[in-house]
């Protein structure tokens, strides 16, 4: 048996043209992967210039659904695009010192566009089921391999770019002594199957669509009709949250200030209509009763515009406690909520009280919250 | 144009090295990173795109000639629309108590989905073996 060659692969559409527009639909796709992705961390530790807030209040559920729909649509394009060069993989390297380095690092370059782009979307697809069979943590991770991703695709266009241009603008024919179908019956394959994956699974963000989307990861149920992403067991939240001398305390140095559920509930009430949006990419929205944080501040004589600690009775898991910037404090609609659609929270949405904050990561919208703590 | 590639070229690669500052602030989690970094490229390479190749050639030998192309093709629609929703058809994942994440009933869409695929298919080929036949 010997190693194959480029030209073993007859197959009438591949070329620079079939791949160049396959690219280019997936270098779009991978543009607004990246920058959805990079705005999702930058809500987790926001940096004095990053413009977060609380308007609009759907923004993130918006800039996450795209994030985990265009991560979707990528797969189909990304397999067709390298089953166009897969031939390549097989050419044999030049004669010549120079040609033969440049060589390789062309290829290197090209092994970490793939690996990573590979390493992305198997990922970020496991993590939307929660099935980490790694030892990595998946988001510091998936955001270095993104600049990874998105860095060797920039070289990598940089260095095809005569070609791409010479697709583009002088394609040569398609060979007609070849077999299979031509390139523009498998370019639409290729998107057909990518829009078709983003329908059959975007309902988990997009209500209308939930009968069709048959696979997608959530249907939209769950306790008081809204999903859970970790339950109160799943946290070994159950006996903090369910124990009747439950307090919750508000401190803003030296004054503190406790109280009980029904403390919170003969305070003035607020009702808003917001969504949970998590970075799964999943979101929906409910009607949620509660106590402004802002009125809360005021009971220890905190200014709106303050920085707050919010811990959580949870005993397992990460984001046990959440700071909540002083531009989502300010907003009335940011509520510790008692109540979800006129009923008492149930126990995994975070009995007996959590925050709900507009246009925030549902991972910070903190749950079994026990301690508001003033900051600045 | 080579001032355009250069900078590209120049950005493209602070991205890399960006990345791989932030993977090596993590240096426990870099074993498992590769593992799966260079995991991924491997199983394309050696399995996903040979079988497909493989896959494509035999159905390409038995198809007759005129249902060749549109057969392949929804067969690999079919196929590439399955690696896209393979997480939720692994039957991995998700938590024994939370019901509210993988709802569906993936296998069974999925296997009415492949049905009406392979009708169709099927439609193709013996609408071609009549259109054959009528004109010998």
């Amino acid at each position: 048996m010997r190693l194959p060659r480029v030209e073993d692969f007859a197959a009438r559409a591949r070329g620079p043209e079939l791949t160049s527009r396959v690219g280019a639909w997936l270098g779009v796709a991978f543009a607004v992967c990246f920058l959805t992705g990079l705005w999702s961390h930058l809500q987790y530790d926001p940096p004095g210039w990053a413009p977060i807030g609380p308007s609009p209040a759907s923004l993130y559920r918006w800039t996450q659904g795209l994030h985990v729909a265009t991560g979707i649509a990528c797969i189909p394009l990304l397999l067709v695009k390298l089953w166009s060069v897969y031939p390549r993989l097989f050419a044999r390297p030049p004669a010549g010192a120079r040609l033969l380095v440049l060589h390789l690092l062309e290829r290197g370059s090209i092994a970490l566009l793939v690996a990573a782009a590979i390493f992305q979307l198997v990922t970020g697809t496991l993590n939307v089921v929660q099935w980490y069979p790694w030892s990595f943590s998946f988001r510091p991770t998936h955001e270095a391999v993104a600049w990874v991703a998105i860095g060797s695709l920039v070289l990598h266009v940089a260095v095809k770019l005569p070609v791409i241009r010479q697709a583009f603008v002088a394609p040569e024919e398609e060979p007609v002594d070849v077999e299979g179908p031509g390139r523009r019956a498998v370019l639409g394959t290729a998107l057909l199957a990518s829009a078709a994956a983003t329908v059959l699974t975007v309902g988990q963000s997009v209500p209308w669509l939930r009968r069709v989307s048959v696979m997608a990861v959530r249907d939209g149920s769950g306790p008081q009709g809204l999903p859970v992403n970790r339950t109160a067991r799943a946290a070994g939240a159950v006996e903090g949250a369910t124990d009747p001398g439950f307090r919750l305390e508000v401190r803003h140095g030296a004054q503190v200030r406790t109280l009980t559920r029904a403390d919170l509930e003969a305070l003035p009430q607020r009702t808003h209509r917001l969504p949970i949006a998590c970075v799964e990419g999943w979101s929906r929205e409910a009607t949620w009763t509660g106590v402004a944080v802002r009125d809360l501040l005021a009971l220890v004589g905190a200014p709106p515009s303050s920085t707050v600690r919010v811990r959580s009775m949870q005993t397992r898991g990460a984001f046990a406690t959440s700071e909540l910037p002083a531009a989502f404090v300010a907003d009335h609609r940011t509520l510790l909520a008692l109540d979800l659609g006129g009923e008492p929270l149930d126990l995994d949405h975070g009995f007996p009280c959590r925050v709900i904050a507009p246009n925030r990561p549902g991972v910070l919208q903190t749950k079994w919250v026990d301690t508001l703590e003033v900051l600045a | 144009m080579s001032a355009l590639r250069a900078v590209l070229g120049a950005a493209g690669v602070a991205a890399v090295a960006w990345g791989a500052l932030l993977l090596l602030d993590r240096p426990d989690a870099l074993g498992s990173v590769l593992v799966w970094a260079a995991g991924g490229v491997l199983v394309h390479d050696l399995v996903v795109a040979p079988v497909s190749i493989v896959v494509g050639a035999l159905l390409a030998r038995v198809l007759p000639a005129g249902a060749r192309a549109p057969v392949l093709l929804l067969v690999a629609g079919w196929a590439l629309v399955g690696v896209a929703v393979g997480n939720v058809l692994s039957g991995q994942g998700g938590k024994p108590d939370n019901p509210s994440l993988l709802t569906g009933s993936y296998v069974a869409a999925w296997s009415v989905l492949t049905l009406v695929v392979a009708v169709v298919a099927l439609v193709v080929v013996l609408r071609t073996r009549q259109r054959r036949t009528r004109h010998t």
